[in-house]
């Protein structure tokens, strides 16, 4: 009973966890514009960031390796540099947008100063993750993203055209520039490599045995899927809201007017909490995820679980992480613009870290009896050919559509 | 590879140094042997330290490596470990002695009296 | 050109299902006042472009007929963030805002 508890605590927190500002920037626009046609690329993103968070999560456990060390360690100082460079560049660009986010999301609750609200979000969210214990910011920010289930709820009631939907599911293709961006950006919303880096080192933080495996797998597999439920919803809502008088979702106030049209004050206030969570629990994630990344790679101490003074450069690291992504912030770059290159950058680069990843899931040099068997090999290099494919044609689509403009 | 053998850069470059208190201390970065040509070679020395990264680092851009990560000085940027202190290779490489006393993890050392004065660190 | 008038198109499509939940009493003064005031910025901002862009003579009626849809958009988008708890108001700004999309949609597809 007890397992069965802490694996639908574990689940609850994925599901929260989940969704950050790239599903709601990406689904929204991808409902508003294709209503419910792009709605089989999300199983395709889910699905492959349940195949890498689980490849990534047995290796940690098995072999005691976190993706950046099997990223150096596999791929040698070289092309892992390459990597790094480009994982901590992306990491602070997505940092930036969900700091940028969170600040959006207060404004539209408080009305105050943006910049103000910028400095008020990096300084909240760097007290929580000093002072609040890992388990703690993972139950926080993973069950108050919960409120973010307003859109399941919406998504029924505005009594959508099941039959549409259900055929949105099934995959179609139009030989447009536009659509073939957006499929790529709904993939790359839910295949986000900062998850993927927070997952396994958490495993390690965690201090996962084999034994815990199965229960590991099943938070992953059902928090993903039922998270992926969540962008669904994103893009019915969009779909029966925007689609038909053609609003071209722009701003995150966008996304929650969609809630708000469902459930009036009620919707817009849950849409809003739920953003705030889902937003600033990918803040930090991503700040962690980026002094993972360095530490790992550099061979420096790392872990939330040790005292600040004994992981000294780890705890700097995601400090200046946070320090930077405030300055980025307060340039007045617009965040929806900062996500949509996070995320379209985030695909570019996501085969450097999941290909050394699978060699080694597939090694038994480290990973023993646990390597992987016929299905997790099968579908590793399925989503290592599709996912080359969605990174060398990420960049091209976003230059020959101005950024999903058109 | 089995018995006496082991693939070197497989399973000992680029792996993480741990001390003999569990403590994380840099990576192996670099591999020095000792012996004379038509001699067995012994391995000798594990360098390790980002200043051993440029001299890893393609020829034309060995002059910014050296810039950006440092030029290779043994004690300030690189240490030498020598093969000896290693206790065990698994999914680490375990050192016999503790990270202060061969001279790693300055850097996490160093910064450490700085973070020692955060609140509860 | 065309972008912009379809970008005004959307702002007016998405001030009319704000004004619509204004009128029905639900939705937050914060948030009509914060998004209002980034849909109004947005429409000066694309009036801004349209008036700047060099255009053929022939195309210069419908550029102003789009810069003045912009101005009504926008003025609004602003009566609704001054006054938001006036119901009647919102209620006709949905009626004109929904009315100026349809008209900034088939400006859009007569370019």
């Amino acid at each position: 009973m007890k397992k069965v508890f802490q694996v639908a605590l574990g689940i609850i927190a994925a599901i929260g966890g989940f969704v950050d500002i790239g599903e709601l920037v990406f689904n929204t626009q991808a409902g508003a514009v294709y209503r419910y046609q792009l709605l089989w690329a999300v199983p395709v993103g889910v699905i492959g960031i349940v195949v890498f968070a689980e490849m990534t999560g047995r290796v940690a456990t098995v072999s005691g390796r976190p993706v950046f060390d099997v990223v150096r360690m596999r791929m040698g100082l070289n092309v892992g540099l390459v990597t790094l460079v480009a994982s901590l560049l992306i990491n602070l660009i997505t940092l930036a947008a969900e700091v940028g986010g969170a600040a959006i999301v207060l404004q539209l609750l408080f009305d105050v100063n943006v910049s103000t609200l910028i400095l008020v979000a990096v300084i909240g969210l760097v007290l929580i993750v000093y002072f609040v214990p890992f388990g703690g910011i993972e139950r926080i920010f993973g069950y108050l993203g919960c409120a973010l289930l307003v859109y399941v709820a919406a998504a029924v009631h505005l009594k959508p055209d099941w039959h549409h939907v259900s055929q949105g599911l099934i995959p179609s293709w139009h030989s447009s520039a536009l659509y073939a961006y957006f499929v790529v950006g709904v993939i790359g919303a839910a295949l986000v490599p900062y998850e993927v880096y927070f997952y396994s080192s958490g495993a390690i933080e965690d201090r996962w045995t084999v034994r815990d495996l199965s229960l590991n797998r099943a938070n992953a597999v059902l928090g993903f899927t039922l998270g992926g439920i969540l962008s669904i919803a994103l893009i019915v809502v969009a779909g029966e809201v925007f689609f038909a008088p053609k609003v071209q979702p722009g701003y995150l106030g966008t996304t929650a007017l969609g809630a708000q049209h469902a459930y009036g004050e009620a919707g817009l206030l849950l849409a809003l909490l739920g953003m705030l969570f889902a937003v600033g629990g990918a803040a930090v994630e991503c700040a962690f995820s980026g002094a993972y990344t360095l530490a790992q790679f550099a061979g420096w101490e790392w872990g939330k679980y040790r005292r600040p003074r004994e992981a000294p450069r780890f705890t700097l690291a995601w400090m200046i992480f946070f320090a930077l992504a405030f300055v980025v912030v307060e340039t007045g770059v617009d965040p929806v613009l900062l996500t949509e290159y996070a995320v379209i950058l985030s695909v570019v680069a996501l085969p450097l870290t999941y290909l050394p990843v699978l060699l080694i899931a597939r090694d038994r040099t480290f990973m023993g009896e646990r390597a992987n068997g016929l299905l997790a090999s099968t579908f590793g290099w399925l989503y290592f050919a599709i996912l080359l494919v969605v990174s060398l044609a990420a960049i091209p689509l976003m230059l020959a559509t101005d950024g999903g403009a058109g | 590879m089995g018995g006496d053998r082991m693939d070197l850069v497989y399973r000992v470059l680029d792996d993480q140094l741990v001390d003999v208190d569990g403590r994380r201390c840099g990576r192996v970065d670099d591999l020095e042997f000792e012996g004379d040509i038509g001699e067995f070679l012994c391995l000798f020395v594990i360098f390790s330290g980002l200043g051993v990264w440029y001299w890893r680092m393609p020829r034309r851009l060995r002059a910014i490596g050296a810039r950006l990560f440092g030029s290779g000085v043994v004690g300030r940027d690189v240490i030498r470990v020598p093969w000896t202190q290693v206790e065990d290779i698994s999914s680490v490489i375990r050192l016999k002695s503790k990270a202060r006393e061969l001279g790693l993890a300055q850097g996490d050392d160093r910064d450490a009296t700085f973070v020692a004065k955060l609140p509860r660190s | 050109m065309h972008a912009g008038i379809e970008q005004l198109a959307s702002i007016s499509a998405e001030s009319a299902l704000m004004a619509e939940d204004l009128a029905r009493g639900r939705t937050k003064t914060t948030f009509v006042r914060v998004h209002g005031a980034e849909l109004s910025a947005q429409t000066e901002h694309e009036a801004e472009k349209l008036n700047d862009d060099p255009v053929a003579p022939e195309l210069k009626m419908p550029i102003e007929e789009a810069i003045k849809l912009a101005a009504d958009i926008g003025g609004a988008i602003d009566d609704m963030r001054v006054s938001p708890q006036d119901r009647e108001q919102a209620r006709q700004d949905e009626v004109k805002l929904r009315h100026w999309a349809g008209q900034a949609n088939r400006l859009a597809e007569a370019l």
